[in-house]
């Protein structure tokens, strides 16, 4: 064989070869078949016809289906991860009735959702279940906890809640309860999984010690981190139509210079970044030595049932489920976190509240996708959740208008926070 | 301490290295184009140095880059400063045949984006990114040293040490750290059928790390939205990375075959070698914790050969024919998807001939040139992007020198060549399109389908300083041009590989 010939051989060889297709890999995008039905209260029919979302939580590409007449769809040629699920239905009393026998007294939404899903590159199901809640009468309006700058701002002194009348009565505030809500705030899920603890991360209930055994400990309860009850006769604090109350963690005007009680000066650099809670209704106080924890006389204090860290501190990154509901006749039950399997002095202890007295309930994760842990509420109280972009940002969540009757804003509660709130910056205490 | 260690250890390697240099006798001088390929050729293993054709090459070497222009990879830096100091040398003491070579090098990147690896180029899929560009100082040891000797004027026996030791920082944010190791061996058993006929069996092994730490200075900024860490887990699939901290181990082992051969005017060398390599990605909160997350394991195998053949020819003329050949299969276990997501395949040909004549030690005057052909596709299981890079290179080049006197020459250098694109592509369903695609894929493919033309100039200044030592100072500079006559970029790529991309060299260097 020629010199030349030895190159052209050398040459058609390497061009063979280059031409061969490198193997295919062995996984292939996945399929998720999704199951949804009603809630067994309302008859567990199959739902068809829903829409469900299906985002991928890294990437935020978001897939959209129908279900079949059985409720079922299948998302196919996705790639394996993480998912937000969820699926809404807006149906009148009438059609309510027509497939459950339940006569509602007006048109409800039902909602179902699954945050953080991971869905492997194997065949998944996942089942959901739609339930609906009460639109609420009085409501969360707007939730503050990001807090300001803390070099120009205020930290996260200035955090408020903002409580409002969305229907047509005047309704009183006494009685009223805000709370903090008990759950898992880390994604990071210990390996091996403990008992008290489920896939996602949430706190099983059950595994509670001395929970009775027959009731659904995860399904219809919420459980208290901190508690905060309005004062009042009864009749003592009215929230007109449309109009709402704020709860502070600190009732000051924090655009303004104020001397705590350790003597020091505090002067934001900044007052745009904060807000004037100085006429807010209700505070928290602790007097429990927290520098920034100041009694403004002029102003209603909670009444503190349930006290957790030295004020009403509201999470700033967002790991926070808060609840309002009505104090009922019997006291509520109180459980220790799941996570205590022998009872001793470190036990904490959370109030057990029944779902059906949650007048409204919003559930949030935190700012950072990557650090969210799983949903404390379950669908029927808040189908979705929200979250901030960041911590000390004076970002706030309020919820949106959605039509106006004779001058009073009706605001948006289709129990799905996520669309039902929207972000601001910085917060606007009472702008409307 | 540790670290103490490893740098007294390469002073007084380097130390060493220098002196074997020293020692030299005999001298290449500054080698030609064509002299530092068979000189690549015949110190790539222990046992080569029995048969080197040439003289000995002694040299040291400070270098100083710059490197800029658009026509780049999406994950490379626009912009690359770098200085090199280095040393290497051959010599023989009594019977055993020397080989040493030191190497320092600092580079400051910046820009860099989409990648938090000191190597982007790598083909293992397991690495941490975030979107912000910024810049990259990175700071590595090299230090090779072979030896090798006959037996009775038989046996051949060989045996060599390849040691890399490296960090860098980024201190924009994320802030990141990285720290990487490569301690590797390599033997040559062989049989000399005569002073002019050998051949040898190769083993190697080795073992290394590379970490990669990401922070934030301040948790405040964990909320932007390119300052998100991800876990790049193939070619298109990605998460969110849960720990700051990745740590990839490697290890590797081969074998192979050389064989040498001169007849009359001819020397012939042949290479056939296997390398595979294994590494294995896992991530915790912070180094050294004893929890960690496995994400992945990566494995490689290479088939490489290479045949060189230089003819002396009449008229202090010598031709060389370099053929070289590497194919790469890799394909990874992907922990967190529970299976094989990811495969890497590359086909690498290429061939050099060379022309030059000799008329002295400081005129060295050839024709030199070079074709290439590279395809490889990397192929992501879960969400289906498939791409496939395949292009045509090549160049040729003339080096010339212009004596002034009997110490000093001008030595000049012009290259003029191209790249074609011969079927790059990229594939990925509409449904699984992401920011991956957007930012990576997208932009590379592209980068790969433009067509380019090269061309680089060199001069210098030589001068001899004593019989067998020169002194050369030069400055070479070349521009890739980027063709356009493809198809626009894509709609929804986030960077267009375009324009130029040019470098200038600035070089010192001794040869005794």
């Amino acid at each position: 064989m020629s010199f030349k010939h030895t190159i052209l051989f050398f040459c058609a060889l390497s061009f063979a070869a280059a031409c061969k297709q490198a193997a295919v890999p062995d996984l292939k995008p996945t399929s998720v078949g999704i199951s949804v039905k009603y809630d067994p209260a309302f008859g567990g029919m199959p739902a068809g016809g829903i829409e469900v979302h299906f985002k991928d939580v890294t990437t935020g590409n978001l897939y959209m289906e129908k279900t079949n007449t059985d409720g079922m769809l299948e998302f196919r040629h996705i790639p394996a991860g993480t998912y937000d699920i969820s699926a809404s239905i807006a149906l009148s009393a009438e059609e309510v009735f027509e497939f459950s026998g339940i006569l509602l007294p007006d048109s409800s939404i039902f909602n179902a959702s699954v945050a953080n899903k991971r869905i492997t590159a194997r065949a998944n199901n996942v089942e959901m279940v739609l339930k609906t809640g009460r639109s609420g009468a009085l409501i969360i309006k707007q939730l503050y906890y990001s807090g300001s700058s803390i070099q120009k701002g205020a930290s996260l002194r200035d955090q408020f809640v903002e409580i409002y009348n969305n229907s047509a009565d005047t309704l009183y505030a006494d009685g009223l309860c805000f709370a903090q809500l008990k759950g898992t705030v880390s994604n990071v899920i210990p390996k091996p999984l403990p008992s008290w603890l489920f896939e996602d991360g949430r706190l099983n209930w059950q595994k509670s010690i001395g929970m009775p055994a027959d009731i659904d400990a995860n399904g219809t309860y919420v459980y208290t981190e901190s508690l905060y009850q309005f004062p009042g006769n009864g009749n003592q604090y009215p929230v007109a139509p449309g109009k709402s109350i704020l709860l502070a963690q600190n009732a000051q005007n924090h655009k303004a210079p104020y001397t705590n009680p350790n003597g020091t000066v505090i002067t934001p650099e900044d007052p745009s970044l904060t807000v004037d809670l100085s006429r807010a209704e209700f505070e928290v106080f602790f007097g429990d030595g927290l520098a920034s924890d100041i009694n403004n006389p002029e102003v209603t204090d909670m009444i503190n049932i349930q006290k957790q860290g030295k004020d009403m501190i509201l999470d700033i990154q967002g790991r926070d489920a808060y609840v309002l509901f009505r104090m009922p006749l019997e006291p509520l039950k109180k459980y220790p976190s799941p996570e205590f399997t022998v009872i001793n002095t470190k036990t904490t202890y959370h109030f057990q509240v029944p779902d059906s007295l949650v007048l409204d309930a919003v559930d949030c994760l935190h700012f950072t996708p990557a650090r969210r842990g799983p949903k404390k509420l379950n669908a029927n109280l808040d189908a979705g959740f929200v979250s901030i972009l960041n911590q000390y940002s004076s970002q706030a969540l309020i919820r949106k208008q959605l039509r106006t009757v004779d001058g009073r804003i009706i605001l948006q509660d289709t129990n799905n926070s996520t669309a039902d709130f929207q972000l601001i910056s910085p917060a606007k205490p009472k702008e409307f | 301490m540790r670290r103490q260690i490893i740098y007294t250890t390469i002073l007084v390697l380097a130390a060493a290295g220098q002196q074997v240099a020293a020692q030299s006798k005999e001298g290449l001088n500054r080698p030609s184009a064509q002299e530092n390929a068979v000189f690549r050729s015949y110190v790539s293993s222990p046992a080569d140095l029995l048969f080197n054709p040439q003289s000995m090459l002694n040299r040291v070497q400070l270098e100083g880059v710059y490197e800029s222009g658009d026509f780049r990879l999406p994950q490379q830096a626009d912009r690359i400063r770098g200085l090199k100091a280095s040393t290497e040398g051959q010599t023989v003491l009594k019977n055993i045949h020397l080989y040493g070579a030191f190497s320092y090098r600092r580079q400051w990147q910046d820009s860099v984006s989409w990648t938090q690896r000191l190597d982007p180029l790598s083909a293992n899929p397991y690495y941490i990114a975030t979107e912000r560009a910024g810049s990259l100082q990175t700071a590595d040891y090299h230090l090779s040293g072979k030896a090798a000797t006959t037996i009775n004027d038989h046996l051949l026996v060989g045996l060599g040490i390849n040691y890399q030791v490296g960090d860098a920082a980024r201190d924009v944010m994320p802030v990141a750290g990285h720290s990487n190791y490569l301690l590797g061996f390599e033997a040559n058993l062989g049989w000399k059928f005569s002073s002019k006929a050998g051949a040898a069996f190769k083993g190697q092994y080795g073992y290394g790390y590379e970490k990669t730490t990401v922070d934030f200075s301040a948790a405040q900024d964990q909320a932007d939205k390119d300052l998100q860490f991800y876990n790049m887990l193939g070619y298109g699939t990605v998460s969110f990375a849960p720990n700051k901290f990745m740590h990839r181990h490697f290890n590797y082992y081969g074998g192979g075959l050389n064989a040498w051969y001169q007849s009359g005017p001819n020397d012939f060398r042949i290479e056939a070698g296997y390398k595979y390599q294994r590494d294995s990605t896992r991530q915790s909160a912070k180094s050294g914790d004893v929890a960690y997350m496995a994400v992945g394991k990566y494995f490689s195998t290479d088939l490489s050969a290479r045949f060189t053949w230089l003819r002396s020819l009449p008229g202090n003329r010598k031709a060389m024919l370099q053929l070289e050949g590497l194919n790469t299969k890799g394909h990874d276990q992907n922990d967190s998807l529970g299976g094989n997501n990811y495969r890497y395949q590359k086909h690498f040909y290429t061939a050099t001939l060379s022309l030059y004549r000799y008329k002295s030690a400081m005129v060295k005057n050839g024709w030199l040139g070079n074709i290439a052909f590279t395809d490889f596709q990397k192929l992501d299981g879960a969400t289906e992007h498939t791409f496939q890079a395949s292009y045509i290179e090549g160049y040729i080049q003339r080096e010339q020198a212009f004596p002034v006197n009997e110490l000093n020459a001008v030595t000049a250098m012009l290259r003029a060549g191209g790249r074609a694109d011969v079927g790059s592509k990229l594939h990925v369903p509409a449904s699984q399109m992401n920011f991956f695609t957007r930012n990576i894929a997208l932009p590379e493919v592209r980068y790969y389908q433009e067509s380019a033309l090269t061309a680089a100039a060199r001069i210098g200044w030589l001068h001899q300083l004593k019989s067998s030592a020169q002194a050369e100072f030069s400055l070479e500079s070349g521009i890739m041009h980027a063709v356009n006559t493809n198809t626009p970029p894509a709609a929804n790529a986030k960077f267009d590989p375009q324009g130029n991309r040019f470098y200038i060299n600035c070089n010192l260097q001794f040869y005794f």
